[in-house]
């Protein structure tokens, strides 16, 4: 590996700590240099917060592009509940200025306060509050990209599935039309048990109230870190004042959550996974996992975990991938798969790849050597 | 009256004691770029604490970014960059895992210093600091008392 001996050092790298090198480091201020960039070089690595936890904006001598400061609000109409965004906006900073309008961007990744929107859609995020809205996609009324000649285009609802969850390798995402939704009045409650097969009845019976909208699950190791009680944890976020935890308790605990993967991370267990599978098989990974000592939290709601290896442990990640398979779950729910996760693709999901990649970047100019 | 012989041991011991000098110095540097190396050693990449820096919300480029600087301490790069930091530790706050990014961005500061490479702005304040006492270069009396944070 060639030392860097450059402060570009510091985009060598992103939340997944794979470490690259950049060719060089671009940070545009306008969309037309976008374009510009894209016209004039031929290997380009888009990147937003570099929140990614697989790698999907370390670059292998490319030109890093930092969307950060394409970050403009465009247009704002808050009768029909849309806004137009520069795509390097971060989510919270969209949500301070939403929450003038009692209006929110729902989808709600614990990266929230540093990840951006084009992050966000290229990853097709999920985050915790899932089982009521679903992933990023579903909040896109349109996007516009920066195809490989650098010609802005404008895609409607029925053609972004070419670039959401697509890790940036089928272009720029630039701008996005979003919809919004009312901000309501949150409250949480906590439940414990010492049985999974507890956990996953009180899963099954509240998922489809309406009033809910995040079931995280903390299993007895990773609780224990957290401070809770040392049994099966279950955070349950209302969206009224059902809960117990109001105001200041609620806060608290909705930012101790989102801390869980850094504070595993420290203690050595680094390597996060997101599988996702169907609610009737998850004890059986739990189970598995919890034989191997692999600590794991997760948005249960949607059949989603975090198992979180250690560096002894990592060489189990292809026995977890097997056994994720074999409960016909997916390998990855909702971090993608950027470089970590290229070699647990089957060939007809590689081949779905390949096919959207050529029909968008011909050339392999974006974002290349990520997903396949 | 010194002969030539006495004269060229002078400046030989004038030499070994220069060499001296630098080599402390240079075990002095390579301590405290030890020490910054520990204090982000545990840094997981993460990102949240670039959510609270006044200098990233700025500058909105990673490079200043607690994170960033984090990342350039890991590898032993020292770059200028360090004298953009408030020192206001709220990276620290909001760290997950309470990272003092602050603290190695201090002695950072420290070792640019001790290579002669502070910022002009800092050379000019410390040479104020010596001849006036304090950082303006205010007054034209020497002082034995300081004034400054
Ligand atoms: C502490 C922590 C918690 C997290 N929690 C969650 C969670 O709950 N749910 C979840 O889904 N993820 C989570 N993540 C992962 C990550 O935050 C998300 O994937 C997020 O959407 C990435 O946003 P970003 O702006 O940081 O993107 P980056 O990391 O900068 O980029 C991610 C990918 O998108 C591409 N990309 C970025 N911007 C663009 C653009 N404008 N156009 C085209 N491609 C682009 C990059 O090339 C890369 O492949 C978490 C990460 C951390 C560190
Ligand atoms: S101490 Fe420096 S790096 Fe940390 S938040 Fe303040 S300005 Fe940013
Ligand atoms: S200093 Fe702390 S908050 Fe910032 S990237 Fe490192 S671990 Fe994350």
């Amino acid at each position: 590996m060639i030392k860097l001996k450059s402060k570009d050092i510091v985009y060598r790298t992103d939340a997944s700590q794979i470490i690259g090198n950049p060719l060089k480091v671009v940070i545009p201020k306008t969309i037309n240099e976008v374009t510009n960039i894209v016209r004039l070089n031929q290997k380009i690595i888009p990147r937003g917060g570099g929140t990614g936890l697989v790698g999907g904006c370390v670059p292998n001598e490319g030109v890093v592009i930092d969307l950060s400061k394409l970050n403009k609000i465009i247009r704002f109409d808050e009768r029909r509940k849309k806004i137009e965004v520069e795509t390097g906006i971060v989510l919270d900073d969209l949500n301070e200025f939403l929450d003038n309008y009692s209006l929110e961007f729902p989808v709600k990744p614990s990266s929230h306060e540093v990840c951006t929107i084009g992050g966000m859609i290229a990853t097709d995020a999920v985050g915790s509050r899932a089982i009521k809205y679903g992933k990023t996609s579903k909040w896109i009324e349109w996007i516009e990209i920066i195809d490989s000649q650098g010609k802005i285009i404008r895609k409607g609802k029925a053609e972004i599935s070419d670039f959401t969850g697509l890790e940036g390798i089928t272009g720029i995402i630039i701008r996005a039309s979003l919809k919004l939704s009312p901000k309501v009045k949150r409250s949480a409650s906590i439940i414990s048990r010492e049985e999974i097969s507890d956990i996953i009845d009180i899963v099954r019976e509240i998922r489809l109230n309406s009033e809910i909208s995040m079931i995280e699950f903390f299993d007895k190791k990773v609780s224990g870190l957290l401070g809770l009680e040392k049994k099966y944890n279950l955070l349950i976020e209302y969206e009224s004042d059902s809960g117990e935890l109001k105001g200041d308790a609620y806060n608290r605990i909705m930012s101790l959550r989102d801390s869980t993967y850094p504070i595993l991370a420290e203690k050595g267990y680094s390597r996060i996974e997101d599988p996702r599978m169907f609610l009737d098989k998850i004890s059986d990974l739990i189970f598995w996992l919890e034989a191997n000592k692999i600590p794991t939290f997760g948005h249960l709601g949607v059949g989603i975990l975090h198992p979180c290896f250690s560096k002894e442990q990592e060489k189990k990640i292809p026995d977890l991938m097997r056994i994720v398979k074999r409960l016909r779950g997916q390998v990855t729910g909702e971090h993608g798969i950027g470089l970590l996760k290229k070699n647990f693709l089957d060939k007809t999901e590689k081949k779905l790849y390949e096919s959207v990649k050529k029909r968008n970047d011909p050339k392999n100019k974006f974002n290349p050597e990520k997903i396949i | 009256m010194k002969n030539k012989k006495e004269d060229v041991k002078e400046i030989v011991k004038v030499d070994e004691e220069i060499k001296k000098d630098q080599k402390k110095e240079e075990i002095e540097i390579n301590n405290i770029e030890d020490e910054i190396q520990g204090i982000v050693d545990g840094c997981i990449n993460c990102g949240l604490c670039k959510s609270l820096c006044p200098v990233f919300k700025i500058m909105e480029e990673e490079y200043y970014s607690p994170r960033g600087k984090a990342i350039m301490f890991s590898e032993r790069f020292i770059d200028k960059i360090v004298f953009e930091c408030n020192l206001c530790k709220a990276c620290e706050q909001k760290c997950p895992l309470k990272i003092k990014v602050w603290e190695a961005v201090r002695n950072a500061r420290e070792v640019l210093n001790l290579k002669g490479k502070e910022l002009e702005a800092n050379k000019e304040m410390m040479d104020n600091i010596r001849q006036t006492g304090n950082p303006f270069g205010k007054g034209d009396k020497k002082t034995d008392k300081l004034y400054c944070c």
